[in-house]
């Protein structure tokens, strides 16, 4: 039972942060939603460096 | 006349749909609070806002079901009481097995103490979205988490493998 709560619990924390990141990226343009996801991931992206 | 008979304080066992629902509503309520409380970063606050805002949700849909279930349905707030409490805990001093199989009078003081804390964490953090001086509740509450969460998963984890044991145990002894 625990084993099942558990994996529920991480189902429901995936499909939750899914839903969370979409929200957050909502209505920006596909380079910010990856900036985004960038810095969740630790990593920085800087949208203004054109070179 | 119902086939339900219930001893008075003690819940008859969920239904296939109660549990369903129980299990949805634990699956949400803890899956939203660690996203919740893995991006409190400004970086992540918009992801923060709503898995905060899940919570509240859930504990909102709970709160609902329990307020229209029966007395006496799974469903209905956990009732904690003291004076059965500590007879379970006299007859485990006691060394009676049986007390180990039974449901222990604990789970209803871990669930309500979760459903408090949670509470407590996603009221204040809403709270504080338009009131900032709560902040500093809103994060201490938040800071209890991982030890909240820990103490809630080993007693939970510790009462079911004493009821397994004795449960075995019990069985053992049948055959021998």
């Amino acid at each position: 039972m625990i084993t099942k709560l558990t994996l529920h619990t991480l189902l429901a924390a995936l499909v939750v942060a899914g839903a969370a990141f979409a929200w957050q990226a909502r209505g920006e343009g596909p380079s910010t939603t990856a900036a985004s996801l960038a810095e969740v991931l630790g990593h920085e992206i800087d949208l203004d460096d054109e070179d | 006349m119902t086939g339900n008979k219930t001893t008075p304080g003690v819940p008859r066992r969920p239904s296939r749909s109660e549990t369903g629902f129980l299990l949805l509503f634990h699956a949400v309520l803890s899956g939203s609070f660690l996203v919740a409380y893995l991006t409190g970063d400004e970086d992540t606050y918009g992801m923060h806002l709503f898995a905060g805002y899940t919570v509240l949700a859930a504990l909102g849909s709970r709160l609902a079901v329990a307020l229209l279930a029966p007395a006496g349905s799974p469903l209905a707030l956990p009732r904690p009481s003291m004076s059965p409490t500590f007879a379970w805990l006299r007859r485990l001093a006691a060394g009676d097995g049986q007390a180990l199989r039974a449901r222990s009078p604990l789970y209803p003081w871990m669930a309500v103490v979760m459903l408090a804390f949670a509470a407590l964490v996603a009221a204040s953090g809403w709270i504080a979205d338009r009131l900032p001086s709560v902040e500093e509740l809103h994060e201490a509450a938040a800071e209890l988490t991982p030890a909240v969460i820990i103490v809630h998963i080993s007693v939970a984890a510790v009462l079911h493998w004493l009821r397994r044991l004795a449960t075995a145990r019990a069985a053992a002894a049948a055959v021998g």
